[in-house]
């Protein structure tokens, strides 16, 4: 009979969609619902296409990117843990890890480090720029633009420029070890200036001192 | 142990700004120790705001993904029994 055809039971509307948690979403992902990856590429969308754009040069690789991230949580949802961030910052990184290896193989790679190197010994290379530019929501543009200069430019030539941290040592004529410090100390300095905000809550944050 | 060189690279790490040789190591080490796990999670939620101004994806981009899960079957060792099978078609039997 037709009694096993059982969509009934687990229909949702668009609107009990836009209602579900990234958890609900990817649950729902890893049950083959398609229309659920399709919320889940109307929320994400933007925000990982953005930050393709922003580090490849030409928007093909750009979609293409897009594209591989949102096929990859459709065919290995159970890769994103609910429990370690939300469901936008692990796109982002995927997103970004992508994007870097792209540009690390870029036949263009020798070119933009000698670029930025030109541009750091002219000491024309204004990197506030290119971040300002970037338009950098409100809080964060405060909270970068409060980090002391070199842990600024670490985080910025790595984070956009897509450098390895070697690479940034080499550009701004660092020790590796310093530059590879800087970032972190950076990034934790950043995640307080969030905290303040109120943009990140200290959850996560509290679990990477006193974790059980 | 190699600990601290190890949580020295976190950052870096987080950022995807590492090298082959370094980034092996460095999973190696977070499979086995929740608090540099936690603590790379932390980084990237902080890059995920560096990130944060989208721009709208272009038209035609959702179609195409839209396309590609549709003409490609699930994993055959998929997650949960499969998605239930187009209406009107009952398998055929051997």
């Amino acid at each position: 009979m037709n009694g096993r055809f059982r969509r009934a039971p687990e229909a949702m509307t668009l609107d009990d969609l836009s209602q579900l948690t990234d958890g609900g979403l990817v649950v729902a992902i890893s049950r083959y619902r398609e229309e659920a990856l399709a919320e889940a590429y109307r929320r994400h969308a933007g925000a990982v296409y953005g930050l393709a754009r922003r580090l490849l040069t030409g928007e093909t690789f750009a979609e293409e990117v897009v594209q591989e991230v949102f096929l990859r949580l459709w065919e290995q949802p159970e890769k994103y843990d609910p429990g370690r961030g939300t469901l936008r910052s692990y796109l982002l990184a995927q997103c970004h890890g992508r994007s870097v290896d792209l540009l690390r193989s870029e036949s263009s790679r020798r070119r933009r480090e000698e670029r930025d190197l030109q541009r750091t010994a002219e000491g024309g290379y204004d990197l506030e720029h290119e971040v300002w530019d970037l338009a950098v929501a409100d809080q964060m543009g405060s909270a970068l633009a409060a980090l002391p200069d070199p842990e600024r430019k670490a985080i910025e030539l790595a984070y956009y420029g897509g450098h390895s941290y070697r690479e940034v040592a080499t550009i701004l004529g660092q020790p590796e070890g310093t530059v590879k410090s800087r970032i972190r100390s950076g990034l934790k300095r950043l995640r307080s200036g969030l905290e303040a905000a109120g943009l990140v809550d200290a959850d996560l944050g509290g679990l990477q001192g006193g974790g059980a | 142990m190699t600990h601290d060189p190890i949580e020295e690279l976190l950052g870096a790490y987080a950022l995807h700004a590492i090298d082959d040789d370094e980034r092996a190591m460095v999973e190696a080490h977070l499979a086995t120790c929740p608090r540099c796990r936690a603590e790379v999670d932390s980084h990237r939620e902080v890059a995920a705001h560096l990130a944060l101004t989208g721009a709208p994806a272009p038209d035609g981009l959702w179609e195409r993904i839209a396309g590609a899960i549709e003409s490609e079957p699930p994993p055959a060792s998929g997650r949960c029994p499969a998605r239930s099978a187009p209406a009107g078609s009952a398998p055929a039997s051997p």
